[in-house]
């Protein structure tokens, strides 16, 4: 074979796959959108949702903010977008998607050292936000941040849906199966702690104070509270957990201090500490322990807005 | 630089070019090896020097043992080059073991000892280089090959790219023939060369870098799993091996094969093995050619008594396991497979006998001793291993499942699926069906194009090791 009629071929059959990649992203987002679970309350996150309170964050924000508890004590509509092992990064983008329809009154950020703070591999954070790459340029900023070549790789549809397959599928076959309520909300129901060995190591993970801080977190973190509407008040909220723990927050703390950003610490409360049975496991509360928080965190947010004379209501 | 990094991808059509750019033979090669060193150096520089080191000791010993005209001087030549690489291959990669060794041995004695261990890096692709520049110096010696005058094709032969990391251990011969003769272009090579990197990558990306996700999860925490994990992951690392330097091996095949090279095929359908002995023949075929060859029939073979026989296949298997690395889990490894060796050719069961229900039965007891034996092989010690062997017959219960264990499962299952078909479609209807090499341009293209898709989709792009870098 010559070396036109090599360059030939190759030249079709590059067409060829990239004809085939834009066709296959086609029905990637038909799956999506009719995938139901995570990708169902995704697309209700980023196309529908119009509740005044949201709640952003990992899957102790998933487990932890009963929305139906928070909305009865502060008289508001409550969404909780908590996302499994998602963080800072998610959030961002998150947020400037939800910006660009409406502003929320309250932005509630549960806040946690793994994956707000600690430097670790952020391109895992980019998952759900691979659909909004090149619809909006924050978003698309935040690719380049995380990953230089991503202006790229973001060409081919295939690889923007990267290890969603199986699961998109099962999803969308089965769009019955839904583990969140409504609004939002996840609840783990009982505890583990007696029965499960491997937590031992999670135990042992909670005072682990050693820690690299990640700049690029830090610098999402503050363009989180800097793009933050006017109308909208923020707090940063660290949600309980079954011990004690001696994490430094103290560059979160200090950013919500610069921003005039309420920041409630619950890490160390004594109401939930070494208390078992409102537990999940070491980290998670079950949905006794949830609705318990939730409480606590409606009633002190209320006197904090009643002591401050802010009207967030109207 | 390794093959699954967009570094590569973008360094091989970059050669690929300046190569067939070139016209003139010597340059070429000139070139080829230029990259092969630039190729090493990015992994570092260091290494790159004992790489040199040993080119230098193979090249003038290779001088020395064709122009001596003594036996003796030659037999005094083989084996000071012998000496000197094994050496460098000794200090790298067994001295902290030996040290280990000798320590327990001072322990048992009463006589103190001490844990301290030496900081020592092992050279990625060192085994592979050593073992390529031993084969030349015996190639040498028997007369086989005449010793390379040019330095720069020996040096590219013992330090060709595609082969530096982790093989095929090709022989001199074959290499040298080929840098000696130039390469026209021809757009076949290339084609054929691009669908051997395309199913490597396949096998590497989709599947054994997912695999690796349960695998290390359970085998990093045998005492959280029960025996039906372990036995599921036991079984998926089988797999994960197989596709790893199956994968990489065709990525090497691939990439010479693009530049006109053509180098020993390394797999052939493995687990599809009707005996170990039959395993052999098909796993990693340039280094149980290169054992056969350079230990085996030393050894003297088979063409000694039936003992002697065992004991010859014993040896090579032993050094087998040696040379995959410095720990007991591979010595009991290499040690296994020799006695399973064994046991078959006492038995006349290294072939099958027997119609489509006996073979699938033997393929089925070949896997499960070639499974056990890959357990000895990955875990990090024997106790481990007898521990998880223990915990797969006596504690029962549903596979682990979890956060990122989920998704590993169910695309491991998706890339054992596709895996499988080709395998068997090829073993057992090798003129039916073929995909990449069919005679209808849609269906061709349509492999392609889908395999590629598969890859995007499904593949895990964190640029992780090849397991026989590590050798």
């Amino acid at each position: 074979m010559s070396l036109k009629q090599f360059s030939i071929k190759f030249l079709v059959f590059i067409i060829l796959l990239f004809m085939a990649d834009q066709f296959a992203g086609v029905l990637f987002r038909k799956l999506e959108s009719k995938a139901g679970d995570k990708y169902a309350r995704e697309n209700y996150i980023r196309y529908i949702m119009n509740e005044d309170i949201i709640i952003m964050g990992s899957s102790k924000a998933t487990y932890h903010y009963v929305p139906n508890i928070l909305s009865k004590e502060l008289k508001m509509s409550v969404y909780n977008c908590g996302q499994k092992g998602n963080g800072i990064i998610y959030e961002y983008g998150r947020l400037e998607t939800i910006y660009k329809r409406y502003h929320p009154k309250i932005i509630i950020m549960d806040v946690i050292k793994g994956y707000d703070l600690e430097k670790n591999d952020n391109s895992r954070y980019l998952d759900f936000l691979k659909i909004d790459y090149g619809t909006n340029k924050s978003i698309d900023s935040l690719f380049y941040a995380v990953d230089k070549y991503s202006k790229y790789k973001m060409l081919l549809n295939c690889y923007r849906y990267n290890s969603t397959l199986c699961d998109l599928l099962i999803n969308y076959f089965y769009r019955s199966r839904n583990r969140f309520s409504d609004d939002g909300y996840s609840a783990l129901h009982g505890s583990k702690i007696k029965t499960s060995v491997s937590q031992k190591t999670e135990k042992n993970d909670m005072n682990d104070v050693k820690m690299e801080i990640d700049p690029i977190k830090i610098k999402y973190l503050k363009k989180i509270v800097l793009d933050k509407p006017k109308e909208s008040f923020m707090i940063f909220v660290l949600s309980p957990s079954m011990y004690e723990k001696s994490v430094d927050y103290n560059c979160i703390k200090q950013i919500c201090k610069q921003n005039n950003i309420l920041f409630l610490d619950y890490s160390n409360d004594n109401r939930f500490v070494g208390k078992e049975y409102l537990f999940y496991d070491y980290v998670h509360l079950n949905e006794f322990g949830a609705k318990n928080f939730s409480k606590i965190l409606a009633s002190d947010i209320k006197e904090f807005l009643t002591n401050n004379h802010i009207n967030i209501t109207n | 630089m390794l093959f699954n990094t967009l570094a590569f991808l973008l360094f091989f059509p970059l050669v690929c070019i300046v190569y067939y750019l070139i016209n003139n033979n010597n340059l070429r090669t000139w070139f080829l090896l230029i990259a092969s060193f630039w190729f090493y150096s990015n992994l570092s520089p260091y290494y790159t020097l004992i790489l040199l080191g040993s080119i230098i000791v193979t090249y003038f010993s290779g001088i020395l043992i064709d122009t001596s005209n003594s036996e003796r001087k030659k037999k005094l030549f083989v084996f000071l080059a012998i000496i000197i690489n094994v050496c460098i291959l000794l200090y790298f990669k067994y001295t902290n073991f030996l040290v280990s060794i000798l320590n327990d041995i001072v322990c048992a004695f009463g006589w103190g000892g001490t844990k301290e261990q030496f900081n020592i890096i092992l050279p990625i692709g060192i085994s592979f280089y050593i073992f390529k520049t031993i084969s030349y110096i015996s190639d040498v010696y028997k007369g086989k090959i005449v010793a390379e005058k040019d330095f720069h094709l020996l040096s590219l032969y013992i330090s060709f790219f595609p082969q530096l990391l982790a093989g095929p251990i090709e022989r001199a011969g074959n290499m040298l023939t080929q840098f000696n003769e130039k390469v026209k272009f021809d757009g076949y090579n290339i084609t054929s060369g691009l669908k051997m990197m395309l199913w490597g990558y396949f096998l590497k990306l989709v599947f054994a870098d997912r695999a690796i996700i349960y695998v290390d999860a359970i085998y990093s925490n045998l005492d959280n799993h029960n025996g039906t994990s372990i036995l599921l992951a036991s079984v998926l690392y089988s797999f994960q091996i197989y596709c790893d330097f199956a994968g990489y091996s065709l990525l090497s095949i691939g990439v010479a094969k693009s530049m006109g090279y053509n180098v020993m095929n390394n797999f052939n359908r493995p687990y599809l093995a009707v005996s170990v002995t039959d395993f052999w023949h098909r796993w990693h075929i340039s280094l149980s050619t290169w054992l056969k060859d350079y230990v085996y029939i030393p050894l003297g073979g088979s063409r000694c008594s039936k003992i002697r026989n065992y004991w010859n296949i014993f040896i090579t298997f032993l050094v087998s396991g040696i040379w995959h690395g410095a720990n007991w889990t591979y010595i009991v490894w290499g040690c296994l497979h020799g006695i399973l060796q064994i046991i078959e050719k006492a038995m006349g069961q290294q072939k099958c006998k027997y119609g489509w229900f006996g073979k699938s039965v033997k393929i089925a007891v070949t896997f499960c001793l070639i499974n056990l034996a890959w357990m000895f092989f990955r875990l990090p010690s024997v106790n481990d291993t007898m521990y998880a062997i223990k915990k797969i017959f006596t504690s029962y219960g549903m596979p682990f499942v979890g956060r990122d264990a989920t998704p590993a499962l169910e695309y491991c299952a998706l890339g054992l699926l596709f895996l499988i078909i080709k395998d068997v479609l090829d073993e057992f209807f090798p003129n039916r069906f073929h995909f990449f090499d069919n005679d209808s341009i849609i269906v061709r293209y349509a492999s392609y194009i889908f395999i590629c898709l598969l890859i995007l989709a499904a593949g895990v792009f964190d640029n992780s090791q090849f397991i026989y870098m590590q050798f």
